[in-house]
């Protein structure tokens, strides 16, 4: 593994190269020698969560004031990358932690960031983000999680679902129907009675990510919970946090692209066939050549949505157009590179089938391929 | 004035140039999906120079031409008065 940046490089400065570098070593030394025990076990070792606490990774995306680590956009994604070429799930708990942390920052009340960010910076406390429902996932007008008020409380009844991080995680995010209205609350997890935790395991992908469903049942919350305002749970809240998500997301994708094509092209200049390697038999050279078009097209959408990010705040489009491009070129890439590698790539032993079931999630989480779609097409006639 | 057009084009680039008045509701009409919400308040934000505050979030702000030029204008008449008493 190495920080090359492919056909076309893109321009980095000196402090994001360096960060660059500090992540890739941390994913080779930490992640990679285990990363396939991760996925076997389905679980995630306490180790990497110590290991990320010591280089302050929980606080990447949370401001300095709190003790986090504030990195701009372009940083974050180089960091998502890193960890894509490592263990997608060890990606998926960061991206999911940030995702609250920078919805905190932005729209948490003064008491709320107060308690929570600096512990969430630390690494002392895990956050989920709880929006996907058994009955439904980005359809956010028929939220079945019913909030009502109580006095100076909230009573909280219904379901959460695939929630990452929610085996162990000490607060959430968990978007409900307050008066018919998609509202946001910020619940500690820890404290609340009437929740109960049920583990998810043996996902085709994301083995490690410790998913679980969260069934609150009578649940009473205190006023202070409340995000942002009735009816912009969705909208603001959860839009904000999905906006970084899918930039994290889809350059989590570049990185398992860049593996497997790195990987397919050192095994086909060696593997031999028909008295020829593998590199030589042009069947092979197509899939190559596609998988870099792939590799290439998505680490250049993700550096301008990561560049708009940095300048406008948000990038609604542009990530939803390198979520598109990147998960559904890793998907690609992958099956490419599990093809090259054969039954050799289908061993448990192998990096490839794991990228390659991991790829298929990339394609679900933040918003499906097709939420994507709709909302390209439907956004098509502000830029053409 | 220049904030009104502004605001107004930002708008009609959104609805696909469909037919609005100043003061017709964008969110009732439906010509608007749930990440709009996001876009405006950030171009809000950027175009004005005046931070979106979570008290801010409210519907009536934010959803007609005629409400969003009222929104920035006390936003605006906010900040200046705030440099003053400072």
């Amino acid at each position: 593994m190495n920080t090359d940046r492919g056909l076309f490089p893109i321009d980095l400065t000196e402090n994001q190269i360096e960060s660059e570098k500090s992540f890739v070593k941390f994913v080779e030394e930490d992640i990679l020698p285990i990363a396939d025990k991760i996925d076997r076990e389905d679980d995630m070792p306490e180790s990497v969560f110590e290991r990320m606490t010591e280089l302050g990774l929980w606080g990447a995306a949370i401001p300095k004031t709190y003790g986090g680590m504030e990195l701009d956009n372009m940083t974050l994604g180089l960091l998502a990358r890193a960890l894509g070429r490592g263990n997608a799930s060890i990606l998926s708990l960061l991206i999911v932690h940030s995702m609250v942390g920078s919805v905190l920052s932005r729209w948490g009340t003064n008491e709320q960031k107060q308690e929570w960010l600096p512990k969430l910076a630390k690494g002392d406390a895990y956050a989920s983000l709880a929006l996907t429902e058994p009955q439904g996932g980005s359809d956010a007008s028929n939220l079945k999680l019913v909030v009502e008020k109580e006095g100076d409380s909230f009573r909280v009844n219904g379901k959460k679902t695939w929630i990452s991080g929610a085996q162990h995680s000490d607060v959430a995010i968990v978007v409900g129907s307050l008066e018919g209205k998609p509202t946001a609350f910020l619940i500690d997890l820890n404290e609340v009675e009437g929740l109960s935790r049920k583990k998810i395991q043996g996902m085709v992908g994301f083995r490690g990510a410790m998913l679980a469903e969260l069934d609150f049942e009578n649940c009473l919350i205190p006023k202070s919970s409340l995000i942002g305002r009735v009816g912009f749970g969705f909208s603001i809240v959860a839009g904000y946090a999905l906006d970084l998500g899918r930039l994290w997301v889809s350059w989590g994708c570049c990185g398992i692209s860049e593996s497997c094509l790195k990987m397919s092209v050192d095994y086909s200049a060696e593997r031999m066939s028909f008295g020829n390697k593998l590199l030589d038999h042009q069947l092979i050279q197509k899939m190559i050549a596609d998988m870099m078009a792939d590799v290439t097209s998505s680490l250049l959408v993700c550096y301008h949505t990561s560049k708009a990010r940095d300048e406008n705040g948000t990038a609604v489009d542009e990530s939803a157009m390198s979520k598109y491009i990147a998960s559904t070129a890793s998907r690609r890439v992958s099956d490419n590179a599990l093809q090259i590698f054969g039954a050799a790539g289908c061993s448990e032993s192998s990096h490839i089938q794991r990228y390659w079931r991991d790829a298929k999630i990339m394609e679900l989480i933040e918003g499906t391929t097709q939420i994507q779609q709709i909302l390209l097409g439907r956004h098509a006639k502000r830029y053409f | 004035m220049e904030n009104r057009n502004a605001i107004r084009a930002f708008i009609q680039k959104r609805v696909n140039h469909k037919e609005l008045s100043d003061s017709d509701n964008i969110f009732k009409l439906g010509f608007v999906d749930s990440m709009f919400a996001l876009q405006l308040v950030s171009f809000v934000e950027k175009e004005f120079s005046v931070v979106v505050e979570d008290d801010d979030l409210v519907i009536d702000n934010f959803n007609s031409v005629d409400a969003i030029e009222r929104f920035v204008n006390s936003k605006v008449a906010g900040s200046v008065s705030s440099i003053v008493a400072e």
